[in-house]
């Protein structure tokens, strides 16, 4: 485990908390040294987003709240399919189907999926060269914590347990 | 909070990898510190964090029911965390940091620098809320923007994070309001 009051008395929040993600700083540091473009960042991003939609729609029996977070991320689509066609790129296409998690309550499905995102996003950011993308990517990975906080209380949890919102790979 | 196979091992190589000089920039020819471009964008994110662990204690003092005070108390200590962060960053920069407000006249003052209310005057619980919030979607405004401005990888990350932390503050502030708890799909960047 990670002392983080240890690691911030000795003056190194900074690389700590980007350590703290649910992938590892090499991971991510692995990602910096890529020579993807925004394009392609943007499309993976894309991907995952088209995923979540999909497995929103597809949830049998899913609360109300889970019809706000699909608008949400519809809209999210669109932006990142605008802004990969802004850069001259080519967005890519929703997935022709997406298996559902089995044996998951829908709200514990839509929990996975809101920390991935929320990791995503935070693995992909500082790679991006755009600093209008870089806008847009974080308008979005703000809402995608509130999402997170959201369905945390819908399961009986705390809003915003953590000062720090660091995400996890889970779908 | 840790990730999968990350150890303190990990955690501390990346901080010594971060604050070496190379990730700082070249070193300054003279003796004056150098305060670079990201200094520029944490300042005012240093004293706007500051401010809001102000403004969280002032309200959980002010009392009212527990649970307002309850998530007053938990959300100062948040806003605490954040601005020990960049008061560290900047110092890593360079930079002197900014102090927190020492008087309501002056936290006041600092709010209406983020285009917020008041809050020595909001009369209640609710009013104090509403303040709060208000303070909420600035900060998360001002994080949005510093996406933009920011050049340091691992600055951006904790910048994510405290942004994604005021977005699930917001969510709690609407909560305890009443107010519908998403109500855009973005953060505003103003």
């Amino acid at each position: 485990m990670v002392d983080r009051r240890a690691l911030l008395g000795a003056g190194l929040a900074g690389a700590l908390l980007a350590g703290c993600g649910g992938s590892g700083p090499a991971d991510r540091d692995a990602a910096l040294r890529d020579d993807r473009d925004d394009r392609a960042r943007l499309n993976d991003l894309l991907a995952l987003e088209h995923r979540i939609v999909a497995l929103y729609a597809g949830l049998p029996g899913a609360p109300a709240l889970v019809g706000r977070l699909l608008e949400h991320e519809r809209d999210h689509v669109d932006r990142l399919q605008a802004a990969v066609r802004a850069l001259r790129g080519r967005p890519v296409r929703a997935p022709a189907r997406v298996d559902l998690p089995g044996e998951l309550a829908p709200l514990e499905v839509v929990r996975r999926a809101e920390l991935t995102a929320v990791d995503a996003y935070l693995g992909t950011l500082p790679a991006i060269q755009d600093a209008g993308v870089r806008g847009l990517l974080a308008g979005i990975v703000a809402v995608e914590a509130e999402h997170l906080a959201a369905t945390d209380h819908a399961l009986g949890g705390r809003f915003a347990p953590d000062a720090f919102v660091t995400g996890a790979r889970r779908l | 909070m840790t990730g999968p196979g990350l150890t303190r091992r990990d955690a501390l190589a990346a901080a010594a990898a971060a604050l070496a000089p190379a990730a700082l920039g070249p070193a300054p020819a003279a003796a004056e510190p150098q305060v670079s471009g990201d200094a520029d964008v944490l300042i005012p994110l240093r004293r706007a964090e500051a401010a809001a662990e102000v403004a969280y204690r002032t309200v959980a003092m002010a009392g009212g029911p527990g649970d307002v005070v309850g998530l007053a108390n938990g959300f100062a200590a948040h806003e605490r965390e954040h601005a020990m962060v960049l008061a560290t960053a900047l110092e890593a920069l360079g930079a002197d940091k900014p102090q927190p407000p020492r008087s309501a006249a002056e936290l006041d003052r600092t709010l209406a620098l983020l285009g917020v209310r008041p809050l020595s005057q909001a009369a209640g619980p609710r009013a104090r809320l509403e303040v709060l919030l208000e303070l909420e979607q600035a900060l998360i405004a001002r994080w949005v923007r510093a996406h933009r401005a920011l050049q340091d990888p691992n600055l951006m990350r904790t910048a994510t994070q405290v942004l994604a932390c005021q977005g699930q503050h917001a969510v709690a502030l609407r909560a305890s309001l009443g107010q519908e708890l998403l109500p855009s799909s973005v953060a505003a960047d103003r």
